[in-house]
């Protein structure tokens, strides 16, 4: 028969029915559209925020140096940044384990950095404020990744003779000297002068991290001058080491860990009185973090867009019911099943076409306004965004079928009795 | 032959009960004919139109259309069917609403997939024959009645289908607009085209040269006449 060789209507004339249908009632089809939309904008909005939370993070960590490990008080006690960076807290670890430590790992570890710190008031001239000062030796800078971008850091010829040096975060040195050179200024730390020998490089606001609004002098001058002088052995907050090979700091941090327990005369893991971080673990349970909160966020908006493609077919269902003389109507007029199974079809497609590209559009610009919110460059993954669409296409699709096919096969002579 | 009925019969089944709409009914018409179908509401006359438009399956016998046998077709080949070799009109036009005149017409060449230009072009020499090219663009509820019905039985036509059937065509119009309708109608079966028309109005089956009276699921009576 010579049906075979129909082709009956073309795509763009599917499409265009479908479009009249649909903005034949805008509300509804808007209302029906909108749980795709929320759902594909949530999946677009959170992966975009969630990944440029990632890399500031990630950025953060890589840029507190190389193949760096922390040893820092026992854990539980670590604070924020997983025990990689410590933000003050007391000062437990014996100054000794620092020596001790140059000695016995001198071949793998190529810097080490003992460091106290406090907040003390800054002044030169008429402005005066407090910020933190560090007391550390000459490695920090590279092992810190902290190098001077004006003047140098100091000596251990400093450190030796404790001499009242101070290297300024970029942010200090600001606030005291705007555009003036600070390079050999004298500052006022707690009253005590100082001579600026370096500014570090601007390195962001990213809180407790940044060395912006830091200032580093000699440690002995700050155990010295500037630390509550104690009875006994000098101790410090933290001691930052790096190692010489990235691909030995594991071994490296449980040699390291079990050194320093011997050196402590421990014995027992629970008992240890201090801990050592290792950035490379930080950076995996960062990532762990987000795969995890990735995962999760995108189940949150898997169940959405479920949501939203139940919307689409109980309008559909609806829309089949409502349209019985107009399906009765076309195949009197020679519609196939398959012509009013495509019709049908390509309604719910373009609904979820049309909410899952809207979705992409608002979960952009969600993600810049939560972004703005959280100070996150959010980044925008076309990978994330393309899944959230097709999702939302086959949701389409999926939710579609049922009433197209109901649609389809209803018996003409009853779709036209249908009042 | 145009078409023919052999021993047509359809049970309709509600749970448990079944009821005989038609009852047996052979039935042969000419190429060319004109003839109406009467009968009482409830004699079974709309399903014995819905079964000649391939929108009903018989039960039980053979409906030959063309030379073809039907009762084997699949949906698709009996859409073929209904889409080129047969027109529809309603008593209650079923325009659909959301298109226009022209669009409405368009409708089963769209499905014949004519490509959209000539589309258009045949519509509206369709709509110019029914005197209604002015109303193209217009919705059908921008129509009265009578342009409504004109703009089905533009449709209906689109294709040049060799059979037209028409339910209760006069039967949602005043007694003047009707009767301009049957004039059409009677125009188009001059110029070929056979034409069966359900009614149970006597005037309007006069126009007619066939009367077929329809009662209880039977054919009781099959009258040839001259034009009227």
């Amino acid at each position: 028969m010579a049906e075979e060789k129909r082709i009956g209507l073309s795509l763009a004339e599917t499409l265009r029915i479908a479009w009249k249908a649909i903005a034949a009632n805008p509300l509804r089809s808007a209302l029906t559209a909108l749980g795709v939309i929320i759902g594909v904008a949530a999946v677009v909005a959170l992966t975009m925020v969630g990944q440029g939370t990632t890399r500031n993070v990630t950025q953060l960590l890589e840029g507190l140096g190389t193949n760096l490990l922390t040893v820092g008080p026992a854990q539980g006690n670590r604070g924020p940044g997983g025990g990689l960076v410590r933000a003050g807290g007391p000062e437990t670890i014996p100054l000794s384990d620092a020596y001790a430590i140059q000695e016995a790992f001198a071949e793998e570890v190529v810097g080490v950095a003992p460091v106290a710190q406090g907040r003390f008031q800054i002044r030169s001239g008429s402005t005066n404020f407090q910020a933190t000062v560090v007391g550390t030796w000459p490695d920090f800078a590279k092992v810190r990744n902290a190098e001077p971008e004006k003047g140098s850091f100091f000596t251990w010829d400093d450190v030796t003779a404790k001499r009242r040096v101070a290297v300024l975060g970029y942010g200090v040195a600001e606030d005291l000297f705007g555009t003036d050179d600070p390079l050999g200024q004298r500052i006022r730390i707690n009253g005590i002068p100082f001579t600026v020998v370096g500014v570090l490089p601007d390195k962001g606001d990213q809180g407790f991290v940044s060395t912006n609004y830091q200032v580093f002098v000699p440690l002995s001058t700050y155990l010295q001058r500037l630390a509550r002088p104690e009875a006994g052995e000098a101790k410090v907050n933290t001691i930052y080491l790096q190692g010489a090979s990235r691909d030995r700091l594991k071994d490296l941090q449980e040699r390291l860990t079990r050194f320093l327990a011997e050196r402590h005369g421990l014995t027992d893991p629970n008992d240890y009185d201090f801990s050592v971080a290792n950035q490379q673990d930080a950076l995996e349970s960062v990532n762990a973090t987000t795969r995890t909160l990735t995962l999760f966020l995108g189940g949150v908006a898997a169940i959405s867009l479920l949501v939203g493609g139940i919307g689409i077919m109980n309008i559909m269902l609806v829309s089949v019911t409502e349209r019985t003389r107009e399906i009765g109507v076309r195949k009197a007029l020679g519609a196939r099943p398959r012509d009013i199974l495509a019709q049908f079809l390509a309604e719910s497609i373009v609904l979820s076409v049309g909410g899952g590209t809207l979705g992409v559009v608002l979960g952009l610009g969600l993600a810049g306004a939560v972004g703005r919110a959280l100070t996150v460059t959010p980044v925008f993954s076309p990978g994330s965004a393309a899944v959230a669409f097709f999702f939302a296409v086959l949701v389409g699709i999926f939710f579609g079928l049922y009433p197209a096919w109901r649609a389809a096969r209803l018996d003409p002579v009853e779709a036209l009795r249908y009042e | 032959m145009l078409l023919a009925l052999k021993g047509i019969r359809k049970v309709y089944r509600m749970g448990e009960v079944a009821f005989p709409a038609l009852k047996g009914v052979d039935l042969e018409v000419e190429e060319g004919e004109m003839l109406a179908i009467m009968g009482p509401s409830g004699s079974g006359k709309s399903t014995l139109l819905h079964i000649l438009g391939l929108l009903d399956r018989p039960t039980e016998g053979e409906y030959v259309l063309m030379d073809r046998p039907t009762s084997r077709l699949t949906e698709d080949e009996r859409a073929f069917l209904r889409n080129r070799f047969i027109g529809f009109v309603f008593q209650a036009f079923f325009l659909l609403p959301r298109l226009s005149a022209l669009e409405n017409v368009e409708v089963p060449l769209a499905y014949a997939g004519v490509p959209p230009g000539t589309r258009r072009r045949r519509a509206l020499e369709l709509l110019e024959r029914v005197g209604l090219l002015e109303k193209a663009n217009n919705l059908p509820n921008q129509l009265s009645g009578g342009q409504r019905q004109r703009v089905a039985i533009a449709r209906a036509l689109a294709l040049n289908p060799p059979l037209l059937l028409a339910d209760e065509p006069t039967g949602a119009l005043d007694t003047r607009t009707g009767e301009e309708i049957l004039a059409l109608f009677q125009e188009l079966n001059r110029e070929g085209t056979t034409v069966i028309l359900v009614t149970h109005e006597p005037h309007v089956a006069e126009k007619t040269n066939r009367i077929v009276r329809v009662l209880d699921g039977e054919i009781v009576a099959d009258e040839r006449r001259r034009h009227g």
